[in-house]
């Protein structure tokens, strides 16, 4: 579907983890981002997205299949690799100031003083918090707080910038506001992101393709292609025709792995992708 | 960006407004009358019972505190004297000796044990049983081991600091929220980085109150140490001043030890907060 096909940043093949011997909390999972591309991971709760994100992150090491990097197995933490934790409160450092939690991780990048301050001051601005150097994380707002956690994965310039429900614990009006933010700087930055989420609408709407998995222990259950225009909006973008097919798209998928369904489904003859929204449904009343 | 200033957070938030004037000095004499009244109820009681008593062993606190000034304050400026410099000099020598060494090994040891979860469980039972020695019971040891000298006592006084601070980093280090070490491992930072920048850090509530208790329970073992043997401290003065029956002296010992307690345990609570300012701030 795609005119050229990127570079490859993140190759995960047949990914397989248990927690004891003979419990799988992943069963097997494969795909792959390329560069510049945000990708985002939906399943029903409970399917391993955060194991997913531990063994990509190498936090974790997998019972088998590997984790590759720019083509490299990944063995301990990559070095060019940035995350942002749900827990923002729990992610940041209390005792630095917000300048300092951005500086933080610059100190053990070959960068010198000058350009470390630039880029501490740039990532900053971006997320809207030029004012704020001086503070501490615990005097700011929750969404503030995880702008600033976004503002230090960005100033420490990653190859894959890894999300983990990044925006689960903001109201929604900040979660909105929060995911362009995403949005944006991954426009203008072209930075590769992988998202993890368990919001439909979230995973479409920032997404260029939906990975969907299945519940636990998880696989991957088909990878969707979001083919809406790379400028979105909240309102308009999740009003069209599009974007509400996919996301009940997705949505059937979800609640069928939620069913218990774990078999591979196949991904739809070529053309029924972009469907008639009224196409998808008649398609899914086969389940019981 | 005008929208993010409504997501300000407590920071912000309102200055209090001010009350009446009255009410603000009500409220001051509240607190003075809290913090202080039993405090000068009870000596009031004192000086009467010692003005009723016979016994030339109860002194009024007023000899007392008459006797402590011009013993131990009446000197040139800064107004300290001989007996002050000698006696407390040497005191506070063996416990800041003493307490900085527990404070090294204890935080060194603890953070050793403490980055295994292993060897944390395995060392705790030893840890409680050291711990629970009642530390007057070791002097005896003590004495056989290193003799009468200020050997002996800085080591007492370092045995004894020594488990709060070792306890409480192990337990700091143990429990290091798993995100921040997490978010530092995924950042890059190294072994050692990490130990610098989130245990350290993270632990330092817990290792600043173990060294607190450390001071308290060093200052005890330094009166005792001192009753044992010494020919200078403040310990040693009470003791020797019993043995003369310099009885309103003894006493006056008894203040400056106080004296010292109290203010070391206010610089101490005051580095603590210089410190620690972010724990307060987050936690309020």
């Amino acid at each position: 579907m795609r005119v050229r096909e990127p570079k490859t940043v993140l190759e995960v093949e047949d990914l397989h983890y248990e927690y004891l011997p003979g419990k799988a909390a992943i069963d097997s999972i494969s795909f792959k981002i390329g560069e510049g591309e945000l990708v985002s991971i939906v399943g029903p709760s409970g399917c391993g997205k955060t194991t997913l994100m531990k063994s990509v992150a190498g936090l974790l090491r997998p019972t088998s299949g590997t984790v590759r990097m720019h083509g490299v197995a990944v063995s301990q933490v990559p070095d060019d690799l940035a995350m942002v934790f749900q827990e923002y409160e729990r992610s940041l450092y209390p005792w630095l100031t917000v300048a300092e939690n951005v500086k933080l991780p610059l100190r053990y990048v070959k960068v010198d003083k000058g350009q470390r301050a630039r880029r501490v001051e740039r990532a900053l601005a971006e997320v809207g918090l030029s004012r704020d150097h001086a503070k501490y994380p615990w005097q700011l707002s929750g969404g503030m707080q995880q702008r600033v956690a976004i503002a230090r994965a960005l100033a420490y310039r990653p190859s894959l910038l890894l999300m983990d429900e990044p925006f689960a614990s903001v109201d929604a009006q900040t979660r909105a506001e929060l995911e362009d933010l995403v949005a944006a700087v991954q426009r203008n930055h072209g930075v590769t992101i992988m998202l993890i989420t368990h919001d439909i609408d979230e995973a479409v709407y920032l997404g260029d393709r939906v990975i969907v998995l299945t519940g636990s222990p998880s696989r991957t259950m088909r990878e969707i292609d979001v083919d809406l225009p790379s400028e979105r909006d909240q309102i308009e973008t999740k009003a069209s025709r599009e974007f509400v097919a996919l996301r009940s798209e997705v949505a059937h998928l979800i609640r069928r792995a939620t069913r218990g369904t774990t078999e591979t489904v196949e991904p739809p003859p070529e053309g029924a992708a972009a469907p008639e929204p009224t196409a998808k449904p008649r398609q899914e009343r086969i389940l019981p | 960006m005008t929208t993010r200033t409504q997501e300000a957070g407590p920071a912000e938030s309102l200055a209090p407004v001010k009350p009446p004037t009255y009410a603000r000095v009500a409220g001051v004499a509240r607190d003075l009358v809290v913090r202080w009244g039993v405090l000068v109820v009870a000596v009031v009681v004192w000086h009467q019972l010692a003005r009723s008593s016979t016994s030339g062993y109860f002194p009024v606190p007023t000899d007392i505190l008459d006797t402590t000034r011009t013993l131990w304050f009446s000197g040139q400026p800064p107004f300290v004297t001989d007996l002050f410099t000698e006696n407390v000099g040497s005191s506070l020598g063996r416990l800041l000796q003493g307490w900085a060494l527990a404070v090294v090994i204890g935080i060194a040891g603890g953070v050793l044990i403490g980055s295994s979860a292993l060897a944390a469980d395995m060392v705790r039972p030893l840890l409680d049983f050291m711990r629970s020695i009642p530390s007057p019971a070791v002097l005896p040891v003590f004495l056989v081991l290193l003799g009468i000298g200020d050997n002996m006592r800085v080591s007492l006084i370092a045995f004894v600091s020594l488990w709060p601070v070792l306890l409480n980093t192990v337990e700091g280090v143990r429990t290091v929220d798993r995100v921040k070490l997490d978010t530092a491992r995924v950042f890059g930072l190294g072994r050692v980085a990490r130990l610098r920048h989130v245990v350290f850090p993270a632990a330092s509530p817990k290792i600043l109150a173990g060294m607190r208790v450390a001071l308290s329970l060093g200052l005890n073992l330094m009166v005792i140490s001192e009753l044992v043997a010494a020919n200078n401290g403040v310990g040693h003065f009470v003791d020797a001043s019993q043995d003369y029956f310099r009885i309103v002296d003894m006493w006056s010992g008894i203040i400056m030890i106080v004296i010292i307690g109290i203010l070391l345990n206010l610089s101490f609570m005051a580095l603590e907060k210089r410190l620690l300012r972010w724990h307060i701030g987050e936690r309020a």
